[in-house]
């Protein structure tokens, strides 16, 4: 059990790159955190550092209050798992679970308990003998968790470990993972392009872009109080509308750029620029035409479930979805009315970017 | 199907005759060996058997005489296979050790050095005969089998090879093997050296053939008889074919010259069914 802490960690490579520009970072013992972000956002970078393949530029690493920096992956007690499985080809599965612990000097005896208790918890018991190309995806990547859970490390890394599974099964393995990481309650840490895995995995999330940690946080925490644009359009899928607006001088709305008007539920300062958001899912339609914007339809996708309709808001054009339950019908050209309410809108900084 | 039916047999027929035109000599040589030598001169090449396999393929492995020096053909034998043995092992070992070296290792010069090394494959031992025999002559070591196989190794072409293999194994292998605590020769042995296995035997094929047929340095190196390898010896008989007025030796000409090709032949066989196997079943 372990808790793992990041001091203004920096990487700088020597090409003069800055790849992370001083992360500050607690994950509390038995804590699932989740790196997510774009690609070139930093995240690998990060966790590569915490796993010691990678140098560290500046700032501190530390595992259970030790300072590792300069300690060898090995001596770290830590175990990752990749995306490309990385498992040994030559080797049995059984082998290439065993193979951490033949080289710390376990007893046969001890290695043989550890690699069959992981295969059972990983229902691998009988493909220990097989080697990986003989497995599908799903069980060479449990393999590879065997490999890591065999070790008894103190923390976990999983870089993107399940982009390279087909959709079904990364559903599948997405619940697998978080079972069995409750189950064992070890420190983790995993790395993701995928929000929808981010959001369903972590205790914890951080999202990253361009080397800096823009908000921690939640799922829930960043999902309803994004910290700034760039989070906003990430986390959320369809993600969030973003519409250009003014705030009235009564300060109690703002004016978008067709003119039409959106409540506001705190006071900012009148005149000031700024970018609202809303979430296709906090649109409601209104029938009676009674709400506060007009746009005309321009595509709809329906997935059964639920619909998403594009839509085209005032004379610039803007892109609006709508996301509703159910499926829905709507011509093209078609005027909807759509209404929101003030405690759903988002306010961020038109300059800066971030949340009012 | 009656347009594919000839379309096999005109392919059949063109492979028949390749093969044909490929197979004949090697089996003149073959059946005109089992002749005696003062048949041959009477009735030229023969393209069957005769009753003297025993006799002719007996003198030659065993008698001194019968190949004008002092080494039968089975000396000469093992003197052939030390040295493509010798060359192919000490080839295939040094080239994975450097190229593990330039592919894994950061070091100074690293990238030049590797440029350096590549370089020699400009170099063959023909062009570079005269110093190498200098050096070995120097250092003592003419008529002895390190002398004979150390300067055939310093050559890049293994090294390259492994080096274009290395860079294709993932690097999340060393990154996991790392992790899982195996230091350098520990990766080395345990992980890089069994991928390699297939990479192994086709460069062991190659060299080994190359290093039986080496005809030019084994001529230079060796002034004793006892050292003598196969390939020399052909040229040997050859040379003594017209001496002392005699009705020239060629069936047993012949059959050394069977001889010689048999080893290289039995190691691409045998080797050629690993390198599938590995082929098949290896996945980096």
């Amino acid at each position: 059990m372990a808790t793992v802490t990041l001091n203004r960690a920096e990487k700088t490579y020597a090409n003069g790159f800055k790849a992370l520009h001083g992360i500050d970072l607690e994950i509390g013992d038995g804590e699932f955190t989740v790196l997510v972000g774009p690609s070139g956002c930093g995240k690998s970078t990060l966790l590569r550092m915490i796993a010691g393949l990678e140098g560290i530029s500046s700032g501190e690493i530390k595992i259970d209050d030790r300072v590792v920096n300069n300690v060898a992956p090995a001596d770290r007690d830590i175990a990752m798992v990749f995306q490309n499985y990385a498992l040994y080809p030559h080797m049995t599965n059984y082998a290439n679970m065993a193979y951490g612990l033949k080289n710390r000097g376990y007893s046969k005896v001890e290695i043989d308990t550890r690699v069959r208790d992981a295969a059972k918890i990983l229902q691998l018991d009988d493909y220990l003998e097989r080697k990986p190309q003989q497995l599908s995806g799903g069980q060479r990547q449990r393999v590879a968790m065997g490999r890591a859970i065999v070790r008894e490390p103190k923390v976990f890394l999983f870089d993107e470990p399940l982009s390279n599974l087909d959709a079904k099964l990364r559903v599948d393995m997405r619940l697998e993972i978080k079972n069995l990481q409750q189950r064992l309650g070890i420190t983790s840490v995993y790395v993701t392009h995928d929000q929808v895995e981010a959001m369903t995995l972590a205790d914890r999330l951080i999202v990253m872009n361009a080397g800096i940690a823009e908000q921690i946080g939640t799922p829930i925490e960043i999902y309803e109080k994004p910290a700034s644009l760039f989070v906003a359009s990430f986390i959320g899928s369809p993600s969030m509308n973003f519409l250009d607006g003014k705030v009235a001088d009564d300060k109690s709305h703002v004016v978008l750029g067709d003119g039409s008007k959106i409540d506001l539920d705190h006071v900012i300062d009148a005149g000031r620029d700024l970018v609202v958001g809303v979430r296709p899912e906090h649109f409601t339609l209104k029938a009676d035409g009674s709400g506060a914007l007009k746009a005309r339809v321009r595509m709809i996708e329906s997935l059964g479930a639920e619909t998403l309709i594009y839509l085209e808001f005032g004379e610039k054009n803007e892109n609006v979805t709508l996301r509703m339950q159910g499926t829905h019908q709507f011509d093209k050209g078609q005027e909807l009315s759509l209404a929101t309410s003030a405690n759903l809108v988002h306010l961020f900084d038109k300059d800066s970017g971030k949340r009012l | 199907m009656y347009q594919s039916k000839w379309r096999t047999i005109t392919n059949h027929l063109i492979l028949i005759i390749g093969s044909l035109f490929m197979i004949l000599p090697v089996w003149i040589a073959l059946v005109s060996s089992t002749h005696t030598r003062e048949y041959l001169f009477q009735h030229g090449l023969q393209f069957w058997f005769g009753g003297h396999f025993i006799e002719n393929y007996g003198a030659i492995l065993f008698d001194p005489d019968a190949t004008k020096g002092r080494v039968t053909a089975l000396e000469m034998l093992f003197n052939s296979m030390v040295l493509g043995l010798g060359f192919a092992i000490g080839k295939v070992i040094i080239s994975m050790m450097a190229a593990y070296a330039i592919v894994y290792f950061r070091f100074r010069l690293a990238v030049p050095l590797f440029w350096v090394i590549f370089s020699t494959l400009l170099l063959p031992l023909e062009v570079r005969i005269v110093p190498s025999y200098e050096v070995v002559a120097e250092l003592g070591l003419l008529n002895t089998y390190t002398g004979l196989i150390l300067p055939l190794i310093a050559s890049a072409t293994g090294t390259f090879f492994f080096r274009q293999f290395y860079r294709s194994v993932p690097d999340e292998l060393l990154e996991a093997a790392r992790l899982d605590g195996a230091g350098p020769l520990r990766f080395f042995l345990d992980i890089l050296v069994p991928l390699s296995v297939t990479m192994i035997a086709a460069i062991f094929i190659i060299m080994f053939v190359v290093g039986w047929n080496q005809y030019l340095w084994p001529l230079l190196m060796t002034t004793d008889d006892q050292l003598y390898t196969i390939v020399i010896g052909i040229k040997q008989v050859y040379n003594s074919l017209y001496e002392g007025g005699q009705i020239p030796q060629f069936p047993k000409a012949f059959a050394l010259t069977i001889m010689a090709t048999i080893p290289p032949v039995l190691v691409v066989v045998i080797f050629q069914r690993m390198f599938v196997k590995g082929l098949v079943e290896t996945e980096k």
